[in-house]
């Protein structure tokens, strides 16, 4: 039986076989894993192939997370690009605890080595208790809440100030005029603000045909993007259409 | 005929398929959480609702330009027309940039007209950031948060956000978090290219409800449908908590959004109602040793602004042998109940790995649950009517679905699982008909 040795980086990497038994993922679904790009491939290829420690630790993590929240492989993935390799394997090895998802205060989804938080740090108030319940807070004159008890008020004034200054927004400072030129910018704005994902073999491509002579090509989509990039083929069909009528 | 229920208090009822758990663990036993609205409180022979506090969000970006937004245009004024004296509507327009047509307006018999000729005056855009507009139709309805009020953002979008918030898990989250404060958010997708998850998370989310409009005809009625939901709303913010003992865990096959052992149901209009079906897990015990699951709701009478608690009588499980537990009887009217929404569930989630391009495994995922449910349901009246269905769509998931087909799927399938109703008056396929 394989074992792993945590932190100590192994010379030779891991085997499928030792991968599959060190986390108890089937054989099977670790390639499935590695296709969709959630976890490094093989250096190399045939008996020799090995498998880094990158991969052990993606799929430990995986199993982590699974175990304690739902989550999609969309989530999985996105989770996985987006904490550093260290915090990867510690939640693997279960060093780190993972108690819940973090609503409040940070803008991408992330999971927290921390006490669980309150209820109210989830979700703001009680659920039990109604937001516009105490006569106390009303206006005198004309019913309304006092802005400073305005929960809802305060609420959605925090989350835009958040939202405006998160770092994944994209913001395009110009009017596009024509059609061409607004599905220019989608295109830019659905490609480059991507994270490219993990390298892996096996991983595919989509082609999007416009005309017999012209198709847009991309690697990895997913639903989402791939929504996004079948509008924008839709636009530039449409317009190459119009133009070459007579 | 069904009696009404005018005690003012919801209805909560738990079913379960079987009684008797193996005693050495791992049994899978479902629980139906079923729950009634009470009706719509009647003042002197007629009914009476709570005034509206209601902002409805229109998605102006280039891809709405033409019939889509005019029709936008003309279900809002239809709107004003609808809203009673009283109410007060706001309307925001989003593409790249965020415009309050009208803001927090009461209606009363002269203001409807110039409040329509502002509607009017939507011009289509550019990009779309489908959170900044959402967000600035929440803030008008707060900025006039009243007691004894119902308070609703609608948003109306053909797009796929691509500007600012664009993270569905982010956009739930942040739905939630104004549904906890008595604002919720309804949906309304128009035409085949729209953001599923994007608006489905807002829904879902936000207490309110997701509806599709195919056609920029259907965005008069489907708006008008989801007004009429909005005004027949008794009960809102209804959470089911569920009493579970050491060991034994849920799975909620009807996918409501969870929060430890609370789930939140949304709003329900006058004797509307709900299920919530759960997979439960028992551990392993002895024989004789009851498991008892306890189920209550809380939730806030929309007239009264009361809360409202109410409690179920507990469901009991027991272990057994395995002789007893394979010879007991199954309640098959739950079992229908729990079929029902697991075929749904299989089909949704197979239709979102269809448009994540993961052909092959939403076919392995739809052979590998129907070998399980080929089991449940055998001796059930609609059992092969089920399985024919589930063959059918595995046949057609292993390949590209056109978007409408995806969405024709899972608007029916989600239909049924919290069923909910369709404002469209065309006439559709059943949804086992659209494979």
């Amino acid at each position: 039986m394989a074992s792993y040795h945590g932190d100590m980086e192994t010379a030779s990497g891991y085997s499928l076989r030792e991968l599959a038994d060190l986390t108890g993922f089937r054989q099977r679904t670790i390639r499935n894993y590695i296709q969709q790009g959630l976890i490094p491939g093989a250096n190399g290829k045939g008996r020799g192939a090995a498998y880094p420690n990158d991969s052990l630790d993606g799929l430990l993590f995986m199993k982590a997370v699974r175990r304690q929240v739902s989550l999609g492989l969309d989530q999985v993935r996105r989770l996985l690009m987006q904490l550093p390799p260290e915090r990867v394997r510690a939640i693997g090895l279960g060093e780190e605890a993972l108690d819940v998802l973090v609503v409040e205060e940070e803008p991408a989804v992330r999971f927290a080595s921390m006490a669980p938080p309150s209820h109210e740090a989830l979700l703001g108030a009680p659920l039990e208790q109604s937001p516009i319940r105490d006569d106390s807070s009303f206006h005198p004159k004309k019913g309304l809440l006092l802005e400073e008890d305005n929960e809802a008020l305060s609420f959605i004034r925090r989350l835009k100030a958040k939202n405006q200054s998160a770092p994944y927004t994209h913001n395009v400072p110009v009017h596009p005029t024509s059609r061409l030129e607004r599905a220019a910018i989608e295109l830019e704005n659905t490609l480059p603000h991507r994270k490219p994902q993990r390298k892996a073999r096996g991983e595919w491509w989509v082609n999007i045909p416009i005309t017999p002579d012209l198709e847009l090509r991309a690697r990895g989509l997913d639903g989402d993007d791939l929504a996004s990039l079948e509008r924008i083929a839709d636009t530039l069909r449409n317009l190459i259409s119009k133009n070459s009528r007579p | 005929m069904q009696e009404r229920n005018e005690s003012m208090q919801p209805i909560l009822n738990l079913s379960q398929d079987r009684k008797l758990v193996w005693h050495r663990g791992d049994s899978i036993r479902h629980l139906v959480v079923e729950v009634e609205a009470p009706s719509a409180p009647p003042v002197d022979g007629a009914q009476v609702r709570v005034p509206l506090n209601l902002a409805i969000v229109v998605d102006r970006s280039g891809s709405m330009e033409g019939t889509p937004l005019e029709n936008a245009k003309l279900a809002t004024c239809l709107v004003v027309d609808q809203l009673a004296d009283g109410d007060v509507l706001s309307v925001v327009g989003f593409d790249d940039s965020v415009v309050v047509l009208v803001d927090d307006q009461e209606i009363t018999a002269t203001s409807r007209a110039s409040i329509k000729s502002r509607i009017m005056e939507m011009q289509s855009g550019g990009m779309t950031d489908l959170a900044a507009g959402w967000l600035r139709g929440a803030e008008c309805v707060a900025q006039s948060m009243q007691q004894h009020q119902r308070s609703q953002v609608v948003v109306l979008s053909d797009g796929h956000a691509n500007q600012g918030i664009v993270d569905p898990t982010i956009l739930a989250e942040q739905a939630s978090g104004l549904r906890n404060r008595g604002i919720s958010t309804s949906c309304i997708g128009v035409g085949d290219h729209y953001s599923v998850d994007q608006i489905q998370a807002l829904a879902r989310h936000g207490g309110g409800r997701l509806h599709d409009a195919e056609l920029p005809a259907e965005i008069l009625e489907v708006l008008l449908g989801d007004l009429g939901e909005a005004q027949a709303t008794v009960l809102e913010n209804v959470v089911l908590s569920l009493d579970l003992p050491a060991g034994v865990t849920v799975q909620c096959l009807s996918d409501f959004p969870k929060q430890e052992q609370k789930f939140s149901l949304g709003s329900f209009a006058g004797e509307a109602k709900r299920q919530a079906i759960f997979r439960v897990r028992f551990p392993a015990g002895g024989p004789g040793h009851e498991l008892p699951i306890g189920a209550w709701i809380s939730g806030t009478l929309v007239e009264s602004g009361q809360s409202v608690k109410v409690q179920a009588e507990s469901v009991m499980f027991t272990q057994a042998i395995g002789k007893d537990n394979s010879a007991q009887a199954r309640n098959d009217e739950a079992a229908v109940q729990v079929a029902t929404v697991w075929h749904a569930k299989i089909v949704q989630r197979a239709t979102s790995m269809n448009r994540d391009v993961d052909y092959q495994g939403a076919a392995r995922y739809v052979k590998k649950e129907v070998r399980y449910f080929k089991k449940y349901v055998a001796g059930l009246e609609k059992a092969a009517e089920w399985l024919e269905n589930l063959h059918r769509f595995q046949d057609v998931v292993v390949d590209f679905m056109p978007e409408r087909q995806r969405k024709n799927i899972q608007l029916a399938a989600s239909k049924a699982m919290y069923l909910e109703a369709d404002h469209r008056s065309a006439p559709r396929q059943a949804w086992s008909d659209q494979y």
